[in-house]
C-alpha cells in the first residue's frame, strides 16, 4: 500500500502541492486526474522519490521513503516501475539493452536468460522482434510500449504511469489502456497514472483522485466521481 | 546596489556549483568499486575521449610546436645561440604547451560533448528513468567518464609531446636553417625526466575537471535545448578557466623557484 500524507512542495516560491493526502490500495489502479500543470507529476515524482518533498511523507508498504539513504530508497525503487511521459528510452541504447539495463544491473541472470525475460516483455506490449532497434527508428506509441516493457522488466509490484496516453491517437492510446489493464490482470500489480485524458482514466481506473490547487479535491471509483456535485469536478468531466 | 545584488548572486552561485562538484566528486569516489562491472562503460569512454580525439590533438600540435619554434627563434636573434633552440621549445612544450593546450582542446571537443549529451538526458528524463531502475545516474554516467579522463588525457599528451616537438624541429631545420644535430642536442642538454612527468601530472587532474565539469552542467540543464545549450557553453567556460587556474596553481607546486 502507498500512504502519502500532507506532503508539501514549492518550485521558485510557487507551491505546487498544498498538502497533499492519498491511499492507494494493493493490487488497484488508481488514477489522478487534474487540468495540465497543476502537479500531477510532481506528486507521482514523490512517489517514487525522485523529488523530496518540502514537508511531509510518503509511505511505501510501511517504509518511509522520503528520508531514506540513498542505497535503501534504491532497494525500494526495486519494487516499481515507471512509464514517462515521453517514454525516456536511453537513446544510445538498443531496444533490448534498455529493457534489460534493469536486469543487467540488479540481476546475475546470463545473456540468454536475459533475452528470454526481454522477449516475453515486448511479446506482452506487442513488440516482439524489435529487440535491435534503436528509440529514433520508432514512433511514438512504440516508444511508449517500450517504455512499458522497461517498466515491468523486474516484475515491479508497483507500476506509476505518467500521462500514458498523451500525444497519441486515439487507436494508439486504447493500445495503452488495454496494455495497462492486461498487465493489471496478469500480473496483478498496483497502478497508479496521472492524465487528463479522462476517456484513458474512466477505462483503466479503479479509483480517481482529483488534484487541484496543490489538493486532493476527490477519491472515489468512476461512478463516484460521475455522481458528484462537485462543480470543480462537475466542470472537469464535462469535457469528457 | 543593483551591482552588488549581481555580485552576490553570481559568488551564491558559484558556492552552489562550488558545493555541487563536490558532492558530485564524492559520488565518483563512492561508486569507483563499481565500474568493475561496467567495464564496456569505461572503454566506449575511453574510445571517445581518447582514441577519437587523437587526430585533432595531433593537428594543433603540429602547429604549437612548430609556432614555439619560430617564435623563439625569432627571440633569440642577436641575444641567444640556436643551439639552445631545441632546449627552450621542448622545456616550454613539455611543460606548459603541450598539456594546456591539449587540454583546451580537450575542454571544447569532449567537455561540450559530455555537457550535451547528459544535458539531452536529463531534459528529456532518461537520467529520471535510470535513477527510477535504481541505477545511480553518477556510477553509471559520471564516473566512467571521469576516469576515462584522467587516463586518456595524459596519454593524448604523450602523442601532443611527440608532435610537437617534431613540428618544431621541422620549422628550426627547414625555416630557421637550424642543423637536425644542433636542434635535438639543444634538447636533450638540459632535458629532465620531471619534465614530461610533471606535464602529465597536471594532464590527470585537468582530464578529471574537464569530464567532471561536463557531467556537473549536464546533471543540471533544464529547460529543454535551450537549457541544453547553455549548459555546454557553462561547461567548456569553466573547464578552461579552471584548467588554466589550476595549471597556475600546480606550477607553484611542482616547480618551486
Amino acid at each position: 500500500m502507498i500512504r502519502i500524507e500532507d506532503i508539501h512542495i514549492s518550485f521558485e516560491n510557487k507551491a505546487v502541492l498544498r498538502g497533499v493526502d492519498l491511499e492507494v490500495r494493493d493490487g488497484e489502479v488508481m488514477v489522478i486526474l487534474g487540468a495540465s500543470g497543476c502537479g500531477k507529476s510532481v506528486l507521482l515524482k514523490h512517489i517514487i522519490g525522485l523529488l523530496s518533498p518540502d514537508s511531509g511523507k510518503v509511505f511505501v508498504n510501511g517504509t518511509e521513503i522520503t528520508s531514506l539513504p540513498k542505497h535503501e530508497l534504491y532497494r525500494v525503487r526495486r519494487s516499481f516501475g515507471m512509464l514517462f511521459q515521453s517514454a525516456a528510452l536511453f537513446d544510445s541504447m538498443t531496444v533490448y539493452e534498455n529493457v534489460s539495463l534493469g536486469l543487467t544491473e540488479h540481476t546475475s541472470a546470463s545473456e540468454t536468460e536475459k533475452r528470454e525475460i526481454v522477449a516475453s516483455k515486448l511479446e506482452l506490449v506487442g513488440l516482439s522482434g524489435t529487440e535491435d532497434m534503436y528509440p529514433a527508428e520508432l514512433s511514438g506509441g512504440m516508444r511508449k510500449r517500450v517504455g512499458l516493457a522497461r517498466a515491468i522488466c523486474m516484475d515491479p509490484a508497483i507500476v506509476l504511469y505518467d500521462e500514458p496516453t498523451t500525444g497519441l491517437d486515439p487507436v494508439i492510446a486504447d493500445t495503452i489502456n488495454e496494455l495497462i489493464l492486461r498487465l493489471q490482470e496478469r500480473l496483478k500489480i498496483t497502478s497508479i497514472a496521472v492524465t487528463h485524458d479522462m476517456r484513458s482514466a474512466f477505462k483503466i481506473a479503479d479509483r480517481m483522485a482529483m488534484l487541484s490547487e496543490g489538493k486532493i479535491r476527490f477519491v472515489g471509483t468512476p461512478d463516484e466521481i460521475s455522481a458528484s456535485q462537485d462543480p470543480l469536478v462537475v466542470e472537469f468531466l464535462s469535457h469528457r | 546596489m543593483n551591482l552588488f545584488r549581481y555580485l552576490g548572486r553570481l559568488f551564491y552561485t558559484f558556492l552552489l556549483d562550488l558545493g555541487g562538484v563536490f558532492v558530485m566528486a564524492i559520488g565518483v569516489l563512492k561508486s569507483l568499486p563499481s565500474q568493475f562491472r561496467h567495464g564496456k562503460l569505461l572503454s566506449d569512454q575511453m574510445l571517445l575521449m581518447g582514441v577519437n580525439s587523437l587526430p585533432l590533438i595531433l593537428l594543433t600540435s603540429i602547429f604549437s610546436g612548430a609556432v614555439s619554434s619560430w617564435q623563439a627563434a625569432y627571440q633569440f636573434q642577436g641575444y641567444v645561440p640556436l643551439r639552445y633552440l631545441g632546449t627552450a621549445v621542448s622545456k616550454a612544450i613539455f611543460i606548459e604547451l603541450s598539456p594546456v593546450l591539449t587540454a583546451l582542446v580537450v575542454a571544447g571537443r569532449v567537455g561540450a560533448a559530455i555537457a550535451a549529451e547528459l544535458g539531452t538526458m536529463r531534459v528529456t528524463e532518461q537520467i529520471d528513468a535510470m535513477e527510477t531502475l535504481a541505477i545511480d545516474p553518477v556510477g553509471y554516467l559520471v564516473t566512467p567518464r571521469v576516469i576515462s579522463g584522467m587516463i586518456m588525457l595524459p596519454i593524448l599528451i604523450v602523442f601532443a609531446d611527440i608532435i610537437a616537438i617534431l613540428g618544431a624541429a621541422a620549422v628550426a631545420i627547414f625555416f630557421v636553417d637550424v642543423e637536425p644535430e644542433t636542434f635535438f642536442n639543444g634538447m636533450k642538454m638540459f632535458f629532465e625526466v620531471s619534465d614530461v612527468t610533471s606535464g602529465m601530472m597536471k594532464a590527470v587532474v585537468f582530464g578529471g575537471l574537464i569530464a567532471i565539469l561536463g557531467c556537473f552542467h549536464g546533471f543540471k540543464a533544464h529547460g529543454g535545448a535551450e537549457g541544453v545549450g547553455i549548459a555546454t557553453t557553462r561547461a567548456v567556460v569553466t573547464a578552461s578557466v579552471l584548467v588554466l587556474v589550476s595549471d597556475f596553481v600546480m606550477a607553484t607546486l611542482l616547480f618551486s623557484v
